[in-house]
């Protein structure tokens, strides 16, 4: 009788350190292993943040590594037992985000992690704020008890916990905890408005109501400086961590910061942040990963005094295997799956049903990275077939078009909100975008405002592109005060104002509308790109960074970023040039939207964002206009509205397929 | 097989604090007394690392004085970029303010031998004034023919002596006889080829990568990847052709003693690029060594 056994080196990726390793071989990049283990009891041990500089070729395991790090931590811990040595908290910061938005990006990353629920159904945030509590003598005994008390206590009384408001004085200044943020904290710990409170968390817009449920201040100047802002709240919820529960970062990706050609100043900033964040935390471990055959450039790019920071602990080479090793390797990924472990033992050849030479052969074209040598093993063990073993079939081939193709439509299908947000959309993925198309708009080399997300020139003409994506309200107006002076100071600048089109101005907020037409009488273009082009622009962005980092792969093979270039400059689809038209001045003469015109659009936007479904007379009735108008509008709104009778009687809320798949 | 201690290794990372050569009594006093190197120890085993060419020695009278390789590297890029800018006489690159002024006198005179060896300067007679030169760029026989013919010239021309009287025909006939002339009259013999270099291998070889690799980083002890690029530069003289140091870095790697690392986007290096990495015919292209630790 024969036994079907899935191929054990099929899906050898590892991308995400949170994933569980498949199988650890403890003999493969052991050394490093051992001196990220030595850096996280440093930062135990004395109050001084550190970094590790990890690298390798693309698949020597960084990712893997990381992942056995966070793992041996956790056991770690489990053996200790209550009382005993704590999980470390981890935080996985993968940089596919623009330089411009570092710290956004960290707010983003540090947020989401901190609030993933561990095997208990605890938050990352819950063990290092019981943490805190405890280690200020603040809670005695079972603090998971006591949690369970206070969150059955606050369901009855909204009050605060005397115990965290005590943790926030005696924190002091030092933490720089403001009182938003204690209040955001401590409701996430008593399990209130969670919703809302990560909102605010990750700075989403949040509305006036959801503000006072929450009972914190709106802080109306909050785009000014919206990069400090988010390092002052990575550096707050930093500071709670300390001798017994430290902070380990893991950054990946680095290369991605440099899609564009800037790769220095991309570079640079991120060196700043590491050297920032060792300044300003005590006991937090800085991990750094990228490809060795960035590594000379990334060196030159930082400069000296933040690759010394992002080095200090130790500089880790993730070297490609020897054959000791790859056999280690390969006979645990086999003896991971147990119907296989248990046919081979009885076999003599620890590699069966593989054999040595087949395995060493791949020794012939140079010492492999693990993922090369899982790749070739998948290829071995697929041709293996005999009486008592079948290996299930490997899926079909793909050319790397088709499998570009899917990779794309995956990313694409995967909605821009939450930590994505469209301003960083923009932001990162304009310019490679601009370069894939050839076009001759460039960054540039101007310093900019923080208010403005590019600033783009070709010849004589110059375009800042700004997302004005914030609340209506008094946010929102003095974003558009601040661009007015902008515009003031340099008039030979054109401005595009950009706004997600889901979220359409609505005509309830008059002051935002009244502020916003002045731009547009100053010749501000005002834009609502079509939601569908954010989208494949994020894919793309989101693509470029998954090859130029290594992490994109066809069988054994990493795409090259330049070929993913290459495909994407012939598949380039209408939604993208339609977005770069909208947002850059062609030489060809557009339609102009008039602003009557873009107020009307925006109105019917809202009213079926409210009402779904709602007759041609009832809405030109409400907006007191003429039924031909509401129609035209409608037709030019094809993306969100959708018109249905003959003539058009009803109008509709369109929703995408996207967006179904997420509801 | 190289391998370092750990305290030799801290031996080194001390000797780097200093950005000239330092003399053993200081740098013994320099060091922690509770480090991980006894007081006593710090002679026997800067002798083992000498023997190893990881550091370098000026012994005068009673003064030791120590530094290491990568210190010496650093003077003589200041040195070269000094003649970049023109040449100079010998004497002025050992005085006290020239780059090579903080080298015993000893340790002068084996940088400037290596560096010709390595020809990355050339000393020769100089063009006008007397004396030798040293510079950058390799000396131009037209330069010195120049001078002659414009010096027979100004004699010839008073005594009023035809050039076919003096048994020169054509003008080609009188540079060649100037030629011979100027090569005979030469105290520095000047070759155009250089000289055969018999390439190492094997041992030699190894010793010879590893110590490049740690006089490059002294971290690569204990792992850290160094640049090829940088490594084929700094052995040049030992492997001047590019197949010599791939074949050497190639054949070490086999042992699995070092790790060679890939260039991950071959497709965007250009060819000068991609020569300047070691590459092994099957469309790999290294850009980093490391010692397996």
């Amino acid at each position: 009788m024969s036994v079907v056994i899935r191929n054990p080196f099929r899906g050898s990726v590892m991308s995400d350190p949170w994933e569980a390793p498949q199988a650890n071989v403890s003999i493969v990049h052991q050394t490093a292993f051992e001196s990220c283990c030595k850096a996280v009891e440093a930062v135990r041990l004395r109050p001084h943040s550190t970094g590790v500089l990890i690298h390798g070729e693309a698949g020597s395991g960084k990712t893997h590594l990381l992942a056995r790090l966070r793992a041996h931590n956790a056991r770690e811990a489990e053996a200790d037992g209550p009382g005993g040595l704590q999980e470390a908290i981890f935080i996985s910061v993968r940089l596919h985000t623009s330089p411009r938005m570092l710290w956004r990006h960290l707010r983003s990353c540090l947020v989401n992690d901190l609030l993933r629920p561990g095997s208990n159904g605890e938050t990352q945030l819950d063990r290092i704020l019981l943490h805190s509590l405890s280690s200020h003598g603040l809670v005695d005994g079972n603090g998971q008890a006591w949690l369970a008390d206070k969150r059955q206590q606050a369901r009855h009384d909204p009050g605060s916990v005397r115990e965290l408001d005590d943790l926030f004085f005696q924190l002091g200044p030092r933490a720089s905890i403001s009182f938003n943020l204690q209040i955001i904290l401590t409701h996430l710990l008593l399990d209130r408005h969670r919703g809302s409170a990560i909102a605010w968390l990750r700075a989403e817009n949040l509305s006036d109501q959801a503000l006072q449920r929450l009972g914190v201040t709106a802080d109306y100047d909050e785009d000014d400086e919206p990069e400090e802002k988010a390092r002052q709240t990575v550096i707050a919820l930093s500071s709670l961590s300390g001798p017994t529960l430290p902070i380990i970062y893991c950054f990946d990706q680095i290369e991605a910061l440099a899609l564009d050609s800037n790769n220095e100043d991309s570079l640079r900033a991120f060196g700043r942040m590491i050297s920032t964040l060792q300044a300003s935390t005590n006991h937090t471990l800085l991990i750094s990963s990228i490809q060795s055959s960035f590594l000379t450039g990334f060196e030159a790019a930082v400069g000296t005094a933040d690759y010394d920071r992002i080095r200090e602990q130790s500089v880790l080479t993730l070297n490609p295997l020897i054959r000791n090793e790859a056999e280690q390797l390969v006979i645990e990924r086999m003896n991971a799956v147990p119907e296989l472990r248990e046919l081979k033992s009885a076999q003599a050849n620890p590699l069966w049903p593989l054999s040595r030479e087949k395995v060493e052969s791949i020794y012939s074209l140079s010492s492999p990275t693990p993922r090369q040598l899982i790749a070739h093993c998948a290829n071995l063990f697929e041709a293996y077939l005999n009486d008592s073993l079948v290996v299930i079939p490997p899926p079909p081939k793909v050319t790397i078009e088709e499998f570009l193709s899917a990779a794309l439509e995956e990313r694409r299908l995967e909605p821009v909100d939450g930590e994505r947000k469209v301003e960083e959309v923009l932001a990162h993925g304009l310019l490679p975008l601009l370069q894939i198309m050839g076009s001759e708009w460039k960054q540039s080399q101007q310093q900019v405002s923080g208010d403005i997300l590019a600033l783009l020139e070709k010849g004589q003409r110059r375009v800042a592109i700004i997302c004005c994506d914030n609340r209506p309200g008094p946010g929102l107006v003095n974003k558009f005060k601040r661009i007015e002076q902008l515009e003031r100071s340099d008039a030979s600048t054109e401005f595009a104002l950009v706004r997600d089109p889901r979220q359409p101005l609505s005509p309830m907020a008059r002051r935002s509308r009244e502020r916003r037409q002045q731009l547009i009488d100053k010749g501000m273009k005002w834009i609502e790109p079509n939601y569908e082009g954010i989208a494949t622009l994020d894919a793309l962005r989101r693509l470029l960074s998954d090859a130029s980092s290594g992490d994109l792969n066809l069988q054994s093979e990493t795409i090259q970023p330049q070929t993913v270039n290459q495909w994407l400059a012939k598949q380039l689809s209408p939604e993208l040039r339609d977005l770069i038209e909208a947002l850059l001045p062609t030489d060809s003469s557009g339609t102009t939207v008039s602003s009557d015109q873009q107020s009307l659009r925006e109105s019917i936007t809202e009213l079926l964002q409210h009402h779904y479904l709602i007759s041609i007379i009832d809405i030109a009735a409400r907006l007191d206009r003429s039924e031909s108008e509401i129609i035209e509008s409608a037709y030019r709104l094809t993306e969100r509205v959708g018109v249905l009778g003959d003539p058009p009687a009803v109008l509709f809320h369109l929703v995408s397929d996207e967006q179904l798949i997420h509801s | 097989m190289l391998s370092l201690s750990e305290e030799a290794a801290f031996l080194l990372r001390a000797l780097g604090q200093f950005n000239a050569p330092v003399a053993a009594s200081r740098f013994e006093k320099s060091l922690p007394k509770l480090g991980p190197v006894k007081r006593s120890e710090v002679r026997p085993l800067l002798d083992r690392l000498l023997k190893q060419d990881l550091v370098r020695i000026d012994r005068q009278s009673n003064k030791v004085t120590y530094w290491l390789p990568a210190l010496e590297e650093k003077l003589a890029e200041q040195l070269i970029a000094l003649l970049q800018q023109g040449p100079l006489a010998p004497s002025g690159v050992e005085g006290k303010n020239s780059p090579l002024g903080s080298l015993p006198p000893g340790g002068r005179k084996s940088l400037l031998n290596r560096l010709k060896k390595e020809r990355r300067i050339f000393e020769f007679p100089a063009v006008k004034g007397t004396g030798n030169r040293l510079s950058v760029i390799p000396p131009e026989i037209q330069d010195y023919l120049q001078g002659m013919i414009e010096g027979l010239f100004a004699k010839l021309r008073p005594l009023s002596v035809a050039f076919e009287e003096a048994g020169v025909h054509t003008k080609e006939d009188f540079y060649l006889q100037a030629h011979q002339m100027w090569l005979n009259s030469l105290p520095v013999k000047i070759s155009t080829m250089p000289e055969p270099v018999e390439v190492p291998s094997g041992e030699v070889a190894e010793r010879l990568i590893l110590a490049g690799m740690t006089q490059l980083d002294s971290a690569a002890i204990n792992g850290a990847l160094v640049s090829l690029t940088k490594l084929r530069n700094l052995l040049r003289a030992h492997f001047p052709g590019k197949v010599d140091f791939d074949g050497a870095i190639l054949t070490f790697a086999e042992q699995e003693r070092i790790a060679l690392h890939r260039h991950v986007h071959v497709s965007t290096l250009s060819q000068a690029e991609k020569d300047d990495l070691v590459t092994d015919g099957r469309d790999n292209y290294f850009i980093g060594i490391a010692l397996r630790v």
